[in-house]
């Protein structure tokens, strides 16, 4: 009878290992408890076994988030930019962000300049009096007024000579 | 924020003449037209000139507003015309004066 206890455990064992085997595959709660006793595996973890469990059974864990959520914003520098065109100048003056300033003076290059040899005149309503721009045109004084010289194309400003910048 | 285009004469002209003590108006006309590169958008808008002329010396800080006004990146073009008075009650001579031309935000 002592005999065949043995062997009825030995078939047990036998017929065991399979059964758990066999549940290991299936039920990922179990793998996990098994893993921890995985010698070669301090941290808890087998690469290659997903890592998220089921924590249905209990509540050590789960539910969990850590997380960083920042203000952001953005600062977009002002860009200004003056070019400044006229018969014999042509200066481009540009200021980037805040607080800067461009600034073209006191150079005697560039007047503004009315003087009738350069200039002319103008009638009181700015047409101007052809041929007025030498020293010995005859103007009827009343309704003269001294003003550059228009160039070709510009006597008004429907035409722009100058496409965007 | 805005930005502003201005215009200004010191002493809303310029000094001068023989014997000093002159003085001559500075006038102005502009004509502005905003340039825009979407081309959705008309490629002009307001190409006549302003009916009206500015003196300087009337307007307050000797300035003329030009453009007054947007936040977003425009491109104008202004045109603009000057001139001075030359009639029988003007003094001959040399005149001299200062005229600034300010693109600013503010």
């Amino acid at each position: 009878m002592k005999r065949l206890l043995l062997v009825v455990l030995a078939l047990c064992v036998v017929l065991a290992v399979p059964v758990i085997a066999a549940e290991d595959m299936a039920d990922g709660v179990r793998i996990a408890r098994r893993i921890d006793a995985t010698p070669n595996d301090e941290h808890g973890y087998n690469p290659g076994i997903p890592r998220r469990f089921d924590n249905r059974d209990d509540s050590a864990w789960g539910g969990q988030t850590a997380k960083v959520t920042l203000p952001m914003n953005a600062i977009v520098p002002c860009y200004l930019e003056m070019d400044f065109r006229g018969n014999f100048v042509d200066v481009s003056l540009q200021s980037w962000g805040p607080s800067t300033t461009s600034h073209l003076a006191g150079n005697d290059n560039y007047w503004l300049t009315f003087r009738p040899e350069v200039a002319g005149f103008v009638d009181k309503d700015w047409r101007y009096i052809d041929g007025s721009a030498t020293n010995n045109t005859r103007l009827f004084l009343v309704q003269a007024w001294m003003a550059r010289k228009p160039l070709s194309g510009d006597a008004t400003p429907s035409a722009p000579r100058y496409g965007p910048i | 924020m805005n930005y502003q285009y201005t215009v200004t004469v010191a002493n809303g002209g310029l000094s001068g003449g023989i014997n000093g003590g002159g003085f001559l108006d500075v006038e102005m006309r502009y004509a502005a037209m905003l340039l825009d590169d979407d081309p959705g958008l008309p490629a002009e808008n307001g190409s006549e000139w302003n009916p009206q002329t500015f003196t300087f010396a009337d307007q307050q800080d000797n300035t003329v507003t030009v453009l007054d006004g947007g936040n977003i990146l425009q491109t104008w073009v202004i045109y603009q015309q000057f001139c001075v008075p030359f009639n029988r009650s003007v003094p001959a001579g040399r005149y001299t004066g200062t005229v600034t031309f300010t693109a600013a935000t503010i």
